[in-house]
């Protein structure tokens, strides 16, 4: 997942928008639209803990939004289905890509 | 809009948690409003309004948002706080109107005596603890108004370039959130708007229009706003480690 917002960079001093990539629930890579400046995290390890810990939740939390909205969660239930499984392998991607990174660069987050 | 009105049966006057999440327009660039970001599995928006829900005397919750953002506030509200009460203002361009619009939601319950206090947050600090909150709250009654704050005993004085003077005593970094009296509150904002006079925060404000004497309160180091893209890995590695709790 991937989102942008403007933030206050450490590297030019400008508040300018940043891409900000994500696995989960961890922060993978914050990229400065201005100056290029980016923070690259080694999160190899959190991520595959915080991977077990969503999927044992996830039951629960499929059962609440259903709950809530049960023709909604109906309705979007195949299309999530049927996309969960790439995003999971992008996220992967994701955070390998950026951990190798940023172990063969001195992880500045650890 | 009204999400869920928290029910009481008590008639003692409780206080009213404000969450600002408006921003500053001229910073919005073509990204989200960082409030909300994600951090640590839910949007940093969400992380101050669930610290607000679990202390017992906060009686009403506002959170004072952009128009632009309604549908992700609306998403927010029902992926993220399910259990708990939240009542959307949208506010104004600035931080003082934002304000000024969650006090008037607030003003019949403040003349009706049932909100005494109200407590007015930055949403960009999502760390903020129940404990902290609960401080303020018992200061604000007290006292009239507080505002936590960090002890700022390194700042010096420098004027052209040159340092002037030692280091400044009795200094605090002031954070949020910044409670007060309610109705000496909504009048010191509601002459502030006759007046157009613009403060740097509530306090300012507070400062100018009303006799309200000020506590500080001791703030807490992990009560940071979300500044540098660093301060999210800093934030959501806090999380992680007290088990995404406040």
């Amino acid at each position: 997942m991937s989102e942008h917002a403007v933030l206050l960079c450490q590297h030019c001093g400008e508040e300018a928008d940043h891409r900000l990539a994500y696995a989960g629930r961890l922060l993978v890579t914050s990229e400065c639209q201005n100056c290029g400046h980016t923070i690259e995290r080694d999160v190899r390890s959190r991520y595959l803990a915080d991977l077990k810990q969503r999927v044992a939740t996830k039951p629960i939390r499929m059962w609440k939004r259903f709950a809530r909205h049960p023709l909604g969660f109906a309705r979007s239930l195949p299309g999530t289905t049927v996309r969960k499984p790439s995003e999971l392998l992008d996220e992967v991607r994701l955070v390998w890509c950026y951990g190798r990174r940023a172990s063969n660069t001195h992880d500045r987050d650890s | 809009m009204i999400a869920r009105v928290r029910r009481r049966t008590a008639r003692t006057p409780y206080a009213a948690g404000v969450v600002l999440a408006g921003g500053s327009g001229a910073r919005m660039g073509a990204g989200m409003n960082k409030v909300y970001l994600p951090l640590a599995g839910r949007r940093l928006v969400s992380w101050s309004l669930a610290a607000f829900g679990r202390v017992p005397e906060i009686g009403v919750l506002v959170l004072v948002a952009r128009p632009d953002d309604s549908k992700l506030v609306d998403w927010v509200l029902d992926r993220e706080l399910t259990d708990t009460p939240v009542e959307v203002v949208y506010g104004g361009d600035t931080r003082q109107e934002s304000e000024l619009s969650a006090l008037r939601r607030l003003a019949s319950r403040v003349d009706d005596g049932t909100v005494d206090v109200v407590l007015l947050h930055d949403a960009a600090r999502p760390l903020v603890s129940p404990a902290l909150i609960a401080g303020v709250l018992h200061a604000a009654r007290e006292h009239g108004g507080a505002i936590p704050g960090l002890p700022a005993d390194d700042v010096i004085t420098v004027t052209d370039d040159v340092v002037s003077g030692p280091p400044l005593d009795a200094v605090i970094k002031a954070q949020t959130p910044q409670g007060f009296r309610a109705a000496p509150l909504i009048d010191a904002y509601e002459q502030a708007a006759r007046e157009e006079f613009v403060g740097t925060d509530t306090a300012s404000c507070m400062e100018r229009y009303s006799g309200v004497p000020v506590r500080w309160v001791h703030g807490d180091q992990h009560n940071f706003k979300i500044t540098y893209p660093h301060d999210l890995t800093i934030a959501e590695q806090f999380l992680a480690a007290s088990e995404y709790r406040t």
